[in-house]
């Protein structure tokens, strides 16, 4: 029996089709798996740094609590102090 | 017996036509099953295909964003955070009273390169070598720069 030319041309086709689906499906999932871990990397480092920040300021506010020199001294050597800003001229 | 299983079946000459109009249908099914699958099939692909371009220009956009936030926090922000719990750490092995501070902290910064309490070994904070000069946290805005 001899095979149509349409049926051969439909199953090219839609092996074509299946290959590339399968490729397009594998490299989107390798790229959004990219973006994840970027956005994982940034959403640790925001976290941290939030997380310092907080800790800066707990330590800020301990040492309007219990003023010594030494913890002025950790403060300002970060640029931070517990007295208010000088006033505006 | 032999005789009669061995006999060719012989078809009627009515049934020919018919199992041909049979075959003829089967093929038409086919042929209109292979092209709804290709229809199908190419949704899928251009949709795929979409997709991934989509997710190509996004990786595109964020890759130098999130490359340039990575390489500013490994070479200012975490030598800068580490001094700090560095600091604060030596400071919390003279002055006992912060350790309830540090020991509130300690558990957020478990899973960082460094730990705030003393209770931990005897290298403090646990601080890396690399750790080196402060270069620029931007402060919490309750944070009063100095002056």
């Amino acid at each position: 029996m001899k095979n149509s030319p349409l049926i051969t041309i439909l199953l090219a086709l839609l092996a074509i089709s299946a290959l590339l689906s399968l490729y397009f499906c594998y490299t989107y999932v390798r790229k959004t798996g990219q973006i994840h871990a970027l956005q994982y990397q940034v959403t640790d480092i925001n976290r941290r740094t939030a997380g310092i920040n907080q800790l800066m300021n707990e330590v800020i506010e301990y040492s309007k609590h219990t003023p010594n020199r030494d913890i002025d001294r950790v403060l300002e050597s970060f640029g931070l102090t517990n007295k208010p800003p000088a006033a505006a001229k | 017996m032999d005789e009669i299983e061995n006999k060719p079946v012989s078809m009627p000459a009515t049934d020919t036509p018919d199992l041909r109009e049979q075959i003829e249908s089967l093929r038409h099914l086919i042929g209109s099953v292979l092209i709804l699958m290709v229809m199908v099939s190419g949704t899928l692909t251009i949709f795929l295909y979409r997709e991934m371009k989509t997710a190509s220009a996004n990786l595109d956009a964020f890759r130098p964003q999130a490359l340039n936030a990575m390489t500013i926090y490994q070479q200012q922000q975490k030598p800068l955070m580490i001094d700090f719990a560095k600091k604060i750490q030596l400071y919390g092995q003279t002055h006992p009273d912060i350790a309830p501070l540090l020991a509130k902290w300690d558990p957020v910064f478990t899973n960082w390169d460094w730990k705030l309490s003393n209770q931990t070994s005897a290298t403090p904070a646990g601080v890396p070598p690399t750790a080196t000069a402060p270069a620029g946290v931007a402060p919490h805005s309750n944070t009063t720069p100095k002056k």
